[in-house]
């Protein structure tokens, strides 16, 4: 089904951009050859020759959750520990809860310098970060859709069946694929809009000092450092207005951090 | 005094003619009785200096300046003279008295020293005034490095003789820092010396400030050295003696501009002071003017100050590799073991030894690895260092490894990055490797146990990041998402245009079917209730026939809807196949059937018209309304 749905995209891209076939075809054979050439280098030893090969990828416009695990690994190699947490939360973002990548985020962020104890989440709220996090949006949405079909079917079955016992059955049915739908949907749409909205960051300068209010001389409430990831609630002006995991609020400046 | 009178009374009695020509002599020295007050003209500013006051004649109630505007170290200290010469029957006589002060220059302008005043002979004699230029800090003080020695040089051509007359001044002595390499990369042995030249004789040598060496690891060159060593330089054709005082080998530790501190001594200078003799005479001058014979020495303390070097260090190139020990230099390794072949719990030693010159005290550890199921203890490290002009030695790790399991194991090569500094470029040694060959232990260790298989968790000894993702992988265009895109929503309406339009398709085809049996089983029930409530009307208004016509039309006509059978096949035995076909309760079709014939029956039966009519409306609803139970 999602294969399908990508030979459907892609159909559509390939007419859209017809015109501008030539650059469009030279375009889709660098990202293999490039991925190609990233990955000699790594196994190599040539890191940031490698980086730059990713680089190329993600220039063109692709994107994956192995690219960005890949560019995590080889950041970390480098040591550059910020940028590979930024690489390995924008894997997790195109692929949640993935293994790998939690794996390796969690040994670097015990490599950081900062060390921030996570507010509990409520039982309700862990169910539900858990469903959202159990395939990516896109497997989400197609779930949706195929629930959707299931729902209509149920209908048909309520509507159109000559005996009572069919009818309730679909009854019951359609009542329970409804359901699952609108959940398919709310966790298909939480999990986009995680991707789409950039509300979260992780902290690119060595040493950065939240303040009390978006003023260079107002109080200074905590220091963070690289690798620091930090939810964004609101903006003025370059001052961001940032929540670290424990729950303390601050306001730092745009340029300290990269966004998700 | 005694003197004097004696020249009076040889003046009186009126002696022989050479007794007059000495006499004259006399004469002439007793006229120009002088008291002169001499100093250097211009010293700089911390700078010791000697005013001298002479008198040459006998003479007392010395009374001194105020010396306005410097500080009074000592004096006044009195000295007498007195020299008696006869050469040829030319016999000279001369006396002299001197006051000395040692005055310190405190600050920097131009003074006048009042004159003293003495009492000689009955009269009051003054000495002259004296101009003396203080200049601040410069060059005589002992400071001048190799910058200094061009303007050191003027100072000492206008003030040429004021050495001798009892000043100490930069020429004379002074410590230099030199500075083998101005530029040397991190961890390159520089060699600074504190070096000491002087051109008077020295004593007391006292260090009072060793300059505290930052950004450097240092290691003293002259600690076993007891004594100074002297040697002689010329500089300028002047002769000097030189000492190294201090000698320090240094590697910088980071790089950047690290300035040498200079370092602070004081010395007792035994400076030469000359009388002068009053006898005009050349040939005398040349003789007595000699300092071996007509000079008297004077203890000065002097503060000596070296100057301060600035090195820039030049950081180690880019591409230092990961293992990088530290160590600059030049350097050989060797890795020894004592046996490659033994049993279980029995120990091997390995050393491993790093020799060469450079900072080896940087070197902390190596890179071993040894194999996990190795008990391994801290290296025992000999360091062993000769101070030579360059630093060198050996750096030797005795390592004690006691493998606990019998088998064959590879101590992988250990290896040793320096940075070597004659090629300029980084370099690694390895020994070889270790191949040893453990046989099971004989049993006498008390941790061996035979009892079963020594189970153990897995023993992690490292973590790393998963390896990356190998390609072919796919790649979708960033920033678009299917949820909410275009696809997506027309997937959506796409889903739920289908479902509609199969729902409209099926209740189309539903109804094209209804003119047969499926509608009209649907609309059986229906029908019946219409003329069972038209039959109910006709009760009331008591038109007996129209009753009965509507009940038994109500009857047939739901039975032919319901079981599909033509009106004309009707009868009571096709309904009483049709309903047994349907499994419906005998009771009930026995009922229907007696329904049936009591309409038929009722219209022409005696009896109250409308007690009948009620009764089979109440029969007739009654028997509809069980058989649709009975057949739902």
């Amino acid at each position: 089904m999602k294969i399908k749905t990508n030979h459907i995209s892609a159909v559509i891209l390939t007419g859209i951009l017809a015109t501008v076939s030539p650059l469009v075809v030279l375009a889709q054979l660098s990202p293999k050859a490039n991925l190609d050439s990233a990955t000699a280098c790594y196994t190599s030893g040539r890191f940031a020759d490698a980086l730059g090969y990713y680089d190329q990828v993600l220039k063109n416009g692709k994107e994956s959750y192995e690219l960005y695990f890949n560019m995590g690994n080889t950041a970390f190699r480098l040591n550059e520990l910020a940028q590979a947490v930024w690489f390995y939360e924008k894997a997790l973002r195109l692929k949640p809860g993935d293994e790998d990548a939690t794996f390796n985020l969690g040994l670097i962020n015990s490599r950081i310098t900062d060390k921030i104890d996570q507010v509990p989440l409520l039982f309700y709220e862990r169910w539900w970060r858990s469903f959202v996090n159990l395939f990516p949006p896109d497997t989400w949405s197609m779930v949706s859709l195929i629930l959707l079909s299931l729902t209509g079917a149920s209908l048909l079955l309520f509507f159109q069946a000559g005996y009572m016992w069919q009818r309730k059955t679909g009854f019951w049915l359609s009542l329970t694929f409804g359901v699952l739908l609108v959940f398919s949907i709310s966790f298909a749409w939480k999990g986009t809009q995680r991707i789409m909205n950039h509300n979260e960051a992780i902290i690119f300068a060595t040493t950065v000092t939240a303040k009390s209010s978006p003023d260079a001389s107002a109080v200074d409430l905590f220091v963070l450092h690289e690798g620091t990831k930090v939810g964004i609630n609101d903006q003025i002006g370059e001052w961001l207005r940032i929540k670290i995991a424990n729950g303390s609020v601050g306001w730092i400046k745009e340029k300290s951090l990269k966004r998700l | 005094m005694m003197i004097l009178q004696g020249i009076d009374k040889i003046r009186t009695m009126g002696m022989t003619l050479s007794l007059t020509f000495l006499m004259l002599a006399f004469q002439v020295q007793a006229d120009n009785v002088q008291f002169i007050a001499e100093a250097p003209q211009s010293v700089s500013v911390g700078a010791t200096f000697r005013v001298v006051f002479t008198l040459n004649a006998k003479g007392d109630h010395f009374n001194g300046p105020d010396f306005k505007g410097f500080d009074v170290i000592s004096g006044p200290n009195q000295g007498s003279s007195q020299s008696f010469q006869m050469i040829n029957g030319n016999v000279s006589q001369s006396v002299s008295l001197s006051f000395t002060y040692l005055i310190r220059a405190s600050v920097a302008g131009t003074f006048e020293i009042r004159p003293a005043k003495i009492t000689s002979n009955g009269k009051e004699l003054h000495s002259n005034s004296l101009q003396v230029t203080v200049s601040s800090s410069g060059v005589p003080q002992g400071n001048n490095g190799q910058q200094g020695q061009g303007q050191g040089r003027q100072q000492r051509q206008s003030s040429d003789n004021q050495a001798s007359e009892g000043t100490i001044d930069g020429k004379d002595v002074y410590i230099r820092t030199i500075v083998s390499k101005t530029n040397p990369t991190v961890g390159e042995q520089i060699t600074v010396t504190y070096k000491i030249y002087t051109r008077v004789g020295l004593s007391n040598l006292n260090l009072t400030n060793l300059p505290n060496i930052s950004g450097f690891w240092s290691k003293d060159l002259l600690e076993s050295q007891k004594q100074l060593q002297q040697s002689t330089e010329t500089i300028d054709g002047q002769e000097y003696i030189t000492a190294e005082v201090r000698k320090l080998a240094l590697f910088p530790l980071k790089s950047g501009e690290v300035t040498i501190p200079p370092m602070e001594m004081t010395v007792v200078a035994q400076v030469k002071s000359r009388k002068k003799s009053r006898v005009r005479d050349p040939w005398f001058d040349a003789f007595f003017n000699d300092p071996l014979f007509n000079s008297s020495t004077q203890a000065v303390e002097v503060p000596l100050k070296s100057n301060a070097v600035t090195v820039n260090v030049r950081d180690l190139p880019a591409g230092k590799p990961a293992d990088f020990s530290g160590a600059t230099g030049n350097y050989s390794l060797s890795g020894k073991i004592d046996r490659t072949q033994l049993k279980a719990n029995e120990a091997i030693n390995l050393k491993i030894t790093v020799s060469g010159t450079g900072n080896l005290e940087m070197i902390d550890k190596l890179p071993i690895t040894f194999p996990p199921d190795f008990d391994t203890y801290d290296p025992k490290v000999t360091t062993n260092i000769n101070k030579g002009v360059t630093i060198s030695g050996s750096k030797t790790f005795e390592y004690l490894i006691i493998p606990r399991n019998a088998g064959s194991f590879t101590i992988d090569p250990v290896k040793f990055v320096y940075y070597d500094l004659s090629e300029s470029r980084y370099k690694t040694l390895s020994t070889d490797k270790f191949e040893i060959e453990v046989a099971k232990g004989d049993g006498t260790q008390a941790n061996i146990s035979y009892s079963g298989v020594d189970q153990k968790d897995v023993q992690y000894v490292g973590n790393d990041i998963r390896h990356i993702k190998l390609p072919p992988f796919s790649l979708k265009d960033s920033g678009i998402q299917f949820f909410g895109s275009l696809n997506y929503l027309l997937a959506l309406a796409g889903i739920v245009m289908v479902i509609i339009v199969v729902q409209i398709l099926m209740y189309k085809r539903r109804k094209a079917l209804g003119n047969t049996g499926l509608m009209r089983l649907k609309k059986a029930t229906g029908v019946a209730r219409k003329r069972l409530k038209k039959a109910g009307i006709y009760l009331k208004s008591g038109s007996e026939t129209e009753f009965y016509n509507e009940i038994s039309q109500a009857l047939w006509g739901y039975l032919s809807d319901k079981f599909q059978i033509p009106l004309a096949e009707l009868s009571t035995e096709s309904v009483n196949d049709a309903l047994n076909a349907r499994k419906v309760n005998q009771e009930l079709i026995d009922a229907f059937t007696e329904t049936l014939q009591n309409c038929e029956f009722a219209r022409f039966a005696p009896g109250d018209k409308n007690a009948n009519m009620e009764q089979i409306y109440t029969q007739a609803l009654e028997v509809i309304s069980r058989i649709e139970r009975e057949l739902r």
